[in-house]
């Protein structure tokens, strides 16, 4: 899964998604983030950095992530496709003279 | 995974706090669940006085959900299972909406995943506790439901911080809860908006009857006419803003449909009338003469295959 291609359409808000995401799993885990970065063997700073979205990944820290943590392909494809929708609405909103004022 | 090891010990009440935050106990159950009185518990969520939580009541909330309340203490409970015991027997729906029931789930359980996605589990479980429903409706799609409900929707995200630009932004992510279904596949063949909107005029059944279509398709234009009798729905309040809101998403929707078929989308010009009888809109959708103009799909999914 090339992380370069999901993020293609917003890198921003796909690392705020994504951020979003692992969060989530994190708290059904009933872990802290302390206990998540024992786990993925990362200094918490960084576990709480990604969380928040402020993380930029490299390609094999995006995968670890993917296989430590078990992340669902079709989730993660599902918030890459959500950032290109939502980038096509905002150029519509901009440029489409039928699109509802 | 080893949820305890170099497990960080908490009191009762932080471990109950995070508890009731991870498996969505409505609030309004706690007190019941905790066998402590109702002011008592919000004054202990405002995090005014945390002496009120003991073992005691994790004791009377594992027997209330008939687990170990160790299981608590040590964050190994299945919280699946505990979810499913919370809500069971919520299937049934308020009376609002379950009179006039024409409309499938399927119809807004995109926006329930849209929500998850990315305002979080929590918040998905806020707006749907604010309709008086519950997220295990969205077990089955197949299910019906009162147009009532998706206006209410509407309107409470409205009221809870989405903005409008958020709210259009709805409609086009129906592939959320289509993708990787026999009618999402439909729509992943479809090579030109004609076939897009094919596919839309044979299913239009599968989301919702609220409204009598009539398609006129060619390989220029479509022309959808759609009629909503008043009388079938005389259970639903019809104000200008929240009639308003409906046909605005549904403008859009319309016009999103071919982000299904991975193609431009094409808005449509969108005639509203409004008479004694009913709601009458009329949708008029221009094809490219140049031609489908594809989109650049996430590579890995399956627009690409």
């Amino acid at each position: 899964m090339n992380l370069e291609n999901l993020t293609q359409f917003d890198k921003r808000k796909f690392k705020k998604l994504l951020g979003l995401y692992i969060r989530e799993l994190r708290e059904k885990l009933s872990w802290t983030p302390d206990q998540l970065a024992e786990h993925l063997k990362l200094p918490p700073t960084e576990v709480r950095q990604i969380e928040a979205g402020q993380k930029t990944l490299s390609q094999d820290a995006f995968d670890y992530l993917r296989h430590s943590l078990n992340l669902n392909d079709h989730d993660l494809l599902d918030i890459a496709k959500i950032t290109q929708a939502e980038m096509l609405m905002d150029v519509y909103r901009e440029i489409n003279e039928q699109y509802p004022k | 995974m080893n949820n305890t090891q170099n497990e960080i010990l908490l009191s009762p009440a932080e471990s109950l706090r995070k508890f009731i935050l991870d498996v969505g106990l409505p609030l309004n159950m706690a007190p019941e669940a905790l066998g402590i009185a109702p002011a008592d518990f919000m004054h202990w969520w405002a995090g005014f006085n945390d002496k009120t939580i003991k073992k005691k009541q994790i004791e009377s909330l594992g027997q209330f959900l008939s687990i170990d309340e160790n299981e608590i203490f040590e964050r190994r409970y299945d919280r699946t299972l505990i979810r499913a015991k919370i809500f069971e027997g919520r299937h049934s729906l308020p009376e609002k909406y379950s009179q006039n029931q024409f409309s499938y789930l399927r119809s807004s359980a995109h926006i329930i995943k849209y929500l998850c996605l990315t305002r979080g589990q929590h918040y998905s479980d806020l707006i749907l506790r604010k309709l008086n429903v519950y997220p295990l409706i969205y077990d089955d799609i197949n299910n019906k439901i009162s147009l009532n409900f998706f206006m209410d929707l509407l309107d409470t995200l409205a009221e809870n911080g989405m903005s409008q630009q958020e709210l259009d932004n709805l409609a086009c992510v129906l592939f959320l809860s289509l993708q990787r279904t026999p009618l999402g596949e439909k729509f992943r063949k479809a090579r030109n908006h004609f076939e897009c909107y094919e596919v839309v005029a044979n299913n239009v059944h599968l989301f919702d009857s609220n409204f009598v279509y009539d398609f006129e398709l060619d390989r220029k234009q479509l022309r959808i006419q759609a009629f909503l009798h008043y009388d079938s729905h005389s259970h639903i309040e019809w104000t200008e803003g929240r009639l308003s809101r409906l046909m605005r998403y549904r403008q859009i929707l319309v016009g999103c449909y071919a982000y299904l078929s991975n193609l431009r989308p094409l808005f449509p010009e969108c005639f509203v009338e409004n008479s004694k009888y009913g709601v009458n809109a009329t949708y008029i959708v221009t094809f490219d003469e140049a031609g489908p103009k594809r989109l650049f799909s996430v590579p890995g999914s399956e627009a690409n295959n």
